[in-house]
């Protein structure tokens, strides 16, 4: 098994039960855990030393209430699944991450971001209630109620507490089947902040792309991207285009690392340069605007079998300042092809080892080699200087004491791991890593 | 008019329910979790809005099986019956210990028969129906890796036969496919000769001629091939082979 950003390669033991009897045959005190659809960068769903449970052929939707939006499904169901379901009874799930093959049961225990946090939040807030199966507990309904619960604990405790059997989501209300995206330029990167909290309010999609090839006063320079869904749009009656697949295979198919030192800053050039030539305004389908990286498979390709670093952090705002300086000093001494540098604005507050908390986010995308390896340290000592939060399931190389220094809460989440589960069977290369 | 598939709650079982859902038909599902069964009525209910009831019945004891099923659509038109189900079990090489020789005869033989016993005079007064059995490939030459398994599967090829024999003027569809490697647990983690198959690609064959394929078919097509090659392998040569 390979982590989503190639820095992960495991050979073992895999299951793939069908029945519900089959997740309750293992032993006990059999380590386990639980895979969903695959897309969590570093190895959340395999490692750990014991069984990996495929549970992708848990993937049914339960219920459905087209009144209230109250949609229950087991923990495989894919993303798509819900929005082929739900969209055309003008319904969506207002917090996702942009790929259709991603599991509930993924999300919940990344507890995800989507299209403008600031406003709506990670996905707990949509997640009702979560039915979890723990050799030890058996099978148990938590609910969103219970602060200390083992709730808090399942959303986004990386798949550690349990197999994850169903959840209870609200879903949102659709206000129309097409989204207006406006762009608008950003000079330099300082200014990136201040034009984010411009939009954060209204906006249903916000984000920023920045070129970080560029030296000079243009580094950082980019685009502000706001969608707004236009009101009683008609929907698109068409089926939902398809879906390429996106994973360690599909990018070993093309063996070479193509977007290296050499290419990045024309390729970043290049898409600055379509962008601008662009109308500032266009429209763009639901499919699309919810998963925007259902088809972007080249992209990933492009970076070959070796794989690719994401590094994603969340600085204060306070200082943003310290951080756009330190990374411009830092490509502008070493030539790191960073590929994607994009913002998001986050609202909220740190717990346990939930990727969550107020200021900006920031993702870097550069390829997998001993420069990025370099650069990925440098981003470490830097998130630790700054107080910054570093995305555990972005990274398959963050080390524990980065993980330790930068999460306030990460001793009370091992801790409560070991009252909640003393013999800690559900483990993975991250909670080794990461002594959880 | 309902149809009902045994074996309905993961594999070629599920697959089936999901094409037949699909198409709109009333489906009452068989398996012997309720667990599973709950979670796929709900799920074709919802999407494709068809009447799907379930029964939580172990094969494993197929006169109870029977009768249960029977009750449930006492005074339904049946329109057809698929049976999907099978089991087998690690170290089926003849010293299997007499329970599981009874599990294994049991669910991958004796409970269709037992279903078919109290269906058949239901289809007959109808003067329609379809009835679908599936068989294996590992029936088609007796091997030492599949002792019991594949005589309960012979079996079931030879019961449909029997059948079709017996309702040949009665206006029922008897149909009986003999599958290959099929993508399902079964299968899983085994070192295979052939890439298996799809279980929805599968379903959607046996769909798509549901009520007019007579006799025994091979799926994937390519493995009546591989059959009659197998079939005409000399016994020197046969005893030789390891698969």
């Amino acid at each position: 098994m390979v982590s989503f950003d190639g820095g992960t390669r495991l050979r073992q033991g895999l299951l793939r039960p069908d029945r519900y009897r089959e997740l309750e045959a293992l032993p006990a005190d059999q380590p386990r855990i639980v895979k969903g659809g695959g897309y969590s960068y570093a190895a959340a769903g395999f490692g750990g030393g014991g069984l990996v449970q495929d549970a992708r052929a848990f993937n049914r939707i339960l219920a459905f209430d087209p009144e209230s939006g109250l949609l229950e499904c087991e923990a495989g169901t894919q993303l798509g699944k819900i929005f082929e379901l739900a969209a055309p009874l003008g319904w969506f799930l207002p917090v996702q991450p942009g790929y259709p093959r991603i599991t509930v049961g993924g999300c919940i225990a990344a507890d995800v971001h989507g299209k403008n946090q600031f406003r709506d939040g990670t996905f707990r807030r949509v997640v009702r209630s979560v039915r979890l199966y723990h050799p030890r507990h058996g099978t148990i309904l938590l609910g969103c109620g219970d602060p200390d619960g083992a709730f808090e604990l399942t959303c986004g405790g990386l798949g550690l507490t349990g197999h994850i059997l169903s959840a209870r989501l609200q879903l949102a209300r659709l206000a129309g089947s097409r989204v207006r995206v406006a762009r608008r330029r950003i000079d330099r990167f300082e200014d990136t902040l201040p034009m984010l909290l411009e939009h954060a309010g209204q906006a249903d999609l916000l984000y920023t792309w920045h070129t970080f090839t560029a030296r000079g006063e243009g580094f950082g320079r980019g685009f502000l991207y706001d969608g707004r869904f236009i009101p009683d749009s008609r929907r698109d009656d068409s089926s939902p285009p398809s879906v390429v697949s996106i994973d360690a295979r599909t990018r070993r198919r093309l063996g070479l690392q193509l977007l290296n030192r050499a290419t990045t800053g024309i390729f970043n050039g290049a898409y600055e340069v379509w962008q601008a030539a662009r109308p500032q305004e266009h429209e763009t389908d639901l499919f699309s605007f919810l998963f925007p990286v259902a088809r972007k498979v080249l992209y990933f390709a492009l970076f070959g079998r070796r794989g690719f670093h994401e590094y994603q952090m969340i600085v204060r705002g306070d200082t943003f300042g310290d951080l756009a300086r330190a990374l411009k000093a830092y490509l502008a001494r070493h030539r790191i092809p960073v590929t994607l540098a994009s913002c998001k604005l986050f609202a909220g507050s740190t717990r346990y080892v939930r990727f969550d908390g107020a200021g900006l986010c920031l993702a870097l995308d550069f390829p997998r080699g001993e420069p990025g390896t370099r650069f990925a340290a440098f981003l470490d000592g830097l998130m630790c200087e700054l107080r910054g939060i570093p995305n555990i399931v972005k990274d398959s190389r963050l080390p524990r004491e980065v993980v330790a220094a930068c999460y306030p809460d990460y001793a009370a989440f091992r801790e409560a791991l070991r009252v909640y589960d003393p013999a800690r069977i559900y483990r993975s290369e991250v909670s080794e890593r990461l002594d959880l | 008019m309902t149809w009902v598939i045994v074996g309905a709650s993961a594999g070629l079982g599920r697959a089936l329910a999901e094409h037949m859902a699909r198409d709109g038909r009333s489906l009452m599902l068989v398996a012997r979790d309720e667990r599973d069964l709950s979670s796929l009525a709900s799920d074709l209910a919802v999407h494709h809005g068809t009447r799907v009831r379930f029964l939580a019945q172990d094969a494993d004891v197929p006169g109870v099986l029977a009768d249960r099923l029977h009750q449930s659509l006492a005074g339904e038109e049946v329109e057809g019956l698929l049976f999907p189900v099978g089991t087998i079990h690690d170290g089926d090489d003849g010293r299997l210990d007499p329970a599981r020789v009874h599990q294994l005869i049991n669910v991958n033989f004796t409970a269709i028969a037992c279903v078919m016993s109290r269906f058949l005079p239901v289809l007959l007064a109808q003067r329609r129906g379809v009835v679908i059995g599936f068989g294996s490939i590992a029936a088609i030459r007796g091997r030492g890796r599949n002792v019991v398994y594949s005589a309960a599967k012979r079996a079931l090829e030879s019961y449909f036969e029997s059948l079709r024999h017996l309702t040949e003027r009665e206006g029922l569809t008897i149909a009986f496919y003999v599958l290959g490697y099929l993508d399902t647990g079964l299968a899983f983690g085994q070192r295979l000769l052939l890439p298996p198959a799809p279980p929805a690609v599968v379903a959607a064959r046996v769909c798509r001629r549901l009520h007019d394929a007579r006799g025994t078919h091979h799926l994937p097509r390519y493995w009546a091939v591989l059959a009659a090659v197998l079939r005409a392998v000399p016994w020197w040569l046969f005893k030789r082979l390891r698969f």
